[in-house]
């Protein structure tokens, strides 16, 4: 758990579209250990699938440009990488689960040939043993009857179950990192919670790390063992996920842990939210991003961007007023 | 082993009655044209002007033209170059016209422009000054013919093929495949094609009919194959001016067309079905 796998450093990356420039990702940090779990919270358009997307080298260029920081995997910075190089990476260290199950499986190809695909490019291996790898995958995902399941196409099978084939290819070559963008968004409660269980067991068996990137807050709970929560293309507070629910210490967090609805509150009246809109990415300001929303603006706030400050090792907040402010009344045990 | 995943498409082109029909009717034509020299009554030159322009009859089962020539027999020799004509350049063009068109849509950006540009211009020229400058530098023979029709042939292709990859290409599975490792080519020729496939094949089987007549249009100008070497397309064309009088001249190399142009669209239909997995029926 202590070794780093994954050092992002001041990751910057843009997009230069006719309406200006776009300014997805500012300047984020966060290291990720070996067989660790870390949640990316935000909401839609903070930044956290564009972020995932840059250390898979999937960003859309054009328009897209990652503009400075470094990520370092294995000691090899992957932002300097070749398109080769990347190939290499792609799948064999990294591997991703997108959102939508309905459409991450190609329609034409066969279970069998998309799951065999990676590996036979990979590992270089023979069909017959990529066959049975393959089906070794079904069977620990979770999928019932893997032989005949094989020759099935995508569409034959539920979301649930294209989900756990997504999954099965994403770890068919034992990557060290697992990049979860949302993969549970798409589908019912009841999957969702299979899919978190499904995929913290094959944590526990395969030892990869995972970074779970999410706008549920209450999802990650039992999943991650830290969060780091995103707003506006920047990390507003990274710390442990019990410590996170229990001593939230930005303005923003505080507010998105208010507005889930808890069983051991009394019911009050409706969810608190948190009032106004997400920043527009295109204006490059020096402010502290969150400002206008929060309730504890002051004018120093505008002043130029909060750094992230250590509460202690591992719990960091970009709010200059976070030690005045103290616990959250709000939320907390 | 692995067969059980990779090619359920022979045995659900199988289950198309209409398309397996087709193609026993155009193999059946194709086998029975070349064999013309063994089958046919009469020579396909044999000038009998005793005999112009007769209704078909028992000696000439489809009756004989200006020159007395039995159609029959002519039917049966213009086949031979009309179908290999009209398979192969449909094969060159929609090939060249899918290339250009995956190439151009997946890159996007200056490929595309210079792609489609390229397109453009090519499409804007009339075929028939082309065709006329092209073929006066080849050889009238098959595949020389086959081929500069297809390299003519392949616009419409292009610009359909284009426009699915790039809505092919913004599909999640495609940027799975990438994430998984997958190469530039791998994602063309594995990922996205194979999901354009039934607009490649319809065009193709147009492109089967539409070379048939553009060959016919160059043996008309006396730059395809020379007479008295028959084609289906030139019969038709030397038929035009007695359409309304005899027939019959230009009913039999009409119908022959017909029936190559049908099946072979019946056999694009099939392999459309057979090709598309949501298509099938049940369980494969």
């Amino acid at each position: 758990m202590t070794r780093p796998v994954l050092e992002v450093r001041d990751l910057v990356t843009r997009f230069h579209t006719d309406e200006g420039v776009v300014h997805a990702v500012n300047g984020i940090s966060y290291s990720l250990s070996e067989g660790e779990a870390l949640a990316i919270v935000g909401e839609s358009g903070s930044g956290k699938t564009v972020s995932a997307l840059s250390i898979m080298g999937l960003v859309p260029e054009p328009p897209g440009r990652i503009e400075g920081g470094t990520a370092i995997l294995r000691g090899r910075d992957l932002l300097q990488l070749s398109p080769t190089e990347w190939r290499e990476v792609r799948g064999r260290e990294i591997a991703m689960v997108f959102q939508d199950p309905m459409t991450s499986l190609n329609p034409v190809l066969t279970v069998g040939y998309q799951l065999t695909e990676p590996l036979r490019r990979h590992l270089g291996a023979s069909r017959h043993d990529a066959v049975e790898r393959a089906r070794e995958m079904l069977a620990l995902v979770g999928i019932p009857n893997p032989r005949q399941r094989m020759a099935d196409h995508p569409h034959q099978l539920s979301g649930g179950q294209r989900q756990r084939v997504m999954i099965a290819m994403a770890l068919s070559c034992r990557p060290s990192i697992l990049i979860a963008d949302e993969p549970t968004t798409a589908l019912d409660v009841t999957i969702q919670a299979q899919i978190v269980d499904l995929v913290k067991s094959l944590q526990e068996r395969l030892g990869m790390a995972i970074i779970w990137i999410t706008h549920d807050l209450a999802l990650v709970a039992g999943l991650a063992h830290r969060v780091a929560v995103m707003y506006a293309g920047t990390i507003v507070e990274e710390a442990p996920v019990a410590e996170l629910y229990r001593d939230p210490k930005h303005p923003y967090t505080q507010g998105l842990l208010r507005s889930i609805p808890r069983v051991d509150a009394p019911a009050c009246g409706p969810l608190p939210s948190i009032d106004g809109q997400p920043p527009d990415l295109r204006m490059d300001s020096d402010a502290c991003p969150f400002s206008p929303r929060c309730r504890h603006a002051v004018e120093e706030c505008a002043t130029g961007k909060p750094p992230l400050d250590g509460v202690h090792d591992d719990h960091r907040v970009a709010c200059i007023r976070w030690r005045e402010l103290g616990p959250d009344p709000g939320v907390g045990t | 082993m692995s067969e059980r995943f990779r090619s359920p498409v022979w045995r659900q082109l199988r289950k198309h009655k209409l398309a397996m029909a087709s193609s026993v009717v155009v193999l059946g034509m194709t086998v029975v044209c070349m064999a013309a020299p063994l089958l046919a009554p009469y020579a396909f030159d044999a000038i009998d002007l005793g005999s112009i322009r007769q209704a078909p009859s028992w000696e000439h089962p489809m009756g004989t033209d200006d020159l007395g020539r039995d159609l029959f027999t002519r039917v049966l020799h213009g086949g031979r170059i009309s179908i290999l004509i009209g398979i192969l350049s449909a094969i060159i063009g929609t090939g060249l016209g899918s290339l250009i068109g995956v190439v151009a849509g997946f890159y996007g950006g200056r490929v595309d422009n210079l792609l489609m540009r390229l397109t453009d211009v090519v499409y804007s020229i009339p075929t028939l000054p082309l065709l006329i400058v092209l073929s006066s530098y080849s050889q009238a023979v098959i595949s020389s013919m086959a081929l500069i029709i297809g390299l003519l042939s392949w616009m419409a292709t292009a610009r359909v093929v284009r426009g699915e990859v790039l809505a092919i290409k913004q599909v999640t599975f495609v940027e799975a495949a990438r994430s998984l490792g997958a190469s530039n080519l791998r994602l063309m020729t594995r990922h996205i094609l194979p999901n354009a496939i039934g607009p490649i094949v319809v065009g193709a089987t147009l492109a089967v009919g539409n070379a048939i007549i553009l060959e016919s249009s160059l043996s008309f100008l006396g730059l395809g194959v020379q007479p008295p070497t028959p084609t289906w397309g030139n019969m038709l064309m030397d038929a035009q001016a007695t359409m309304a009088t005899k027939p019959w001249l230009t009913i039999f190399p009409g119908l022959a067309i017909l029936l190559v142009v049908l099946s072979v669209n019946f056999i694009g239909d099939g392999l459309q079905d057979a090709l598309d997995p949501t298509a099938r029926d049940g369980t494969p």
